[in-house]
């Protein structure tokens, strides 16, 4: 079950990390458990108190380890790029769904494309020629993860040997 | 392995470890891997409830613009040894920025997979918006 209301509990500090971070290492489960961990752009839906990311089906074994395992973990830890001032770690474990159907409009993720076309302004060169766009098009075959967190952690500083605070959602 | 991986560990300032806990979910955390025997020393901290088992490490970076990014991630297993915690490496998987014309690579072998996975389920292959997506773009930088 879904609490959209937990990011009214948070403090502002761990909704600017939500907000502005450029990257959330991402964690699923592979086929013999084995967590793997990649940095994806996400997405933070405050209005529904979860988060989107996608992959291409181009890279689409982290489609495949949420079908089989929905366990997830996204950690934000690297602040690079953003204007943030020594901001918290946080730490979401939930569970993420991955539908086998190919988002390709755009429109959805109009403010989203923006944040990202701005924070990594090479990105705009893209496709622009038709050489480049038979080159990239695979990587614009996106597939949306949902992600619905059942456990928030966050520590000041960044600092994650220290004992953090903690929010426990339904499941979590 | 070890030495090649230490030296690529070296080039990062730290690196993110994720275990299990105790309910089979992963749980992730920066750490600083100390090469040690048989693995490398990592501090799991309590709040973590780690369970030996199955374990992965990655490394990333991008500068300031999203841009020279590299990654890489490390399968392998986690283990209590005289009171500390140690993962040992079993497989390196290169992610962006490692390998010989890195971005070339990824792309041909990324459309060969996006192919593999429409051909699996005999979907057409999609249109992409482009002139949607120069609009967006258009914004982005012009407002």
């Amino acid at each position: 079950m879904l609490d959209p209301a937990w990011p009214d509990r948070c403090p502002p500090e761990v909704l600017a990390v939500f907000a502005e971070f450029r990257t959330a290492e991402t964690t699923t489960l592979a086929a013999d458990g084995t967590p793997v961990t990649w940095p994806l752009f996400p997405m933070f839906r405050r209005d529904r108190g979860m988060f989107q990311l996608t992959t291409s089906i181009g890279l689409p074994d982290k489609a495949f380890n949420i079908r089989r395992d929905p366990r997830v973990a996204l950690l934000f830890s690297n602040p690079v790029g953003t204007a943030l001032v020594d901001p918290p770690a946080v730490l979401i474990q939930g569970v993420a769904s991955c539908p086998d159907e190919l988002a390709t409009d755009f429109e959805p993720f109009r403010e989203d494309f923006i944040r990202l076309t701005r924070a990594q302004p090479i990105s705009r060169f893209y496709g622009l020629d038709p050489l480049s766009r038979r080159l990239v098009a695979w990587y614009f075959y996106r597939l949306v993860i949902d992600v619905v967190p059942q456990r928030v952690r966050w520590w000041p500083h960044g600092d994650m040997t220290a004992e953090p605070h903690e929010m426990v959602l339904h499941g979590g | 392995m070890a030495d090649d991986l230490t030296r690529l560990l070296g080039s990062f300032g730290s690196a993110v470890i994720t275990v299990l806990d105790g309910d089979g979910r992963p749980v992730s955390a920066r750490c600083d891997p100390a090469p040690g025997v048989g693995g490398f020393v990592v501090d799991l901290p309590a709040w973590m409830g780690a369970v030996e088992g199955r374990a992965g490490l990655m490394c990333h970076y991008h500068d300031a613009r999203l841009w020279h990014q590299r990654s890489f991630v490390v399968r392998g297993r986690v283990e209590r040894s005289f009171g500390r915690w140690v993962f040992i490496p079993e497989q390196t998987i290169p992610g962006m920025g490692y390998g010989r014309f890195p971005l070339l690579r990824m792309m041909i072998r990324g459309r060969r997979r996006a192919a593999r996975y429409l051909q699996a389920r005999r979907l057409p292959r999609p249109e992409v918006p482009w002139d949607q997506m120069r609009a967006i773009k258009r914004e982005a930088f012009h407002g």
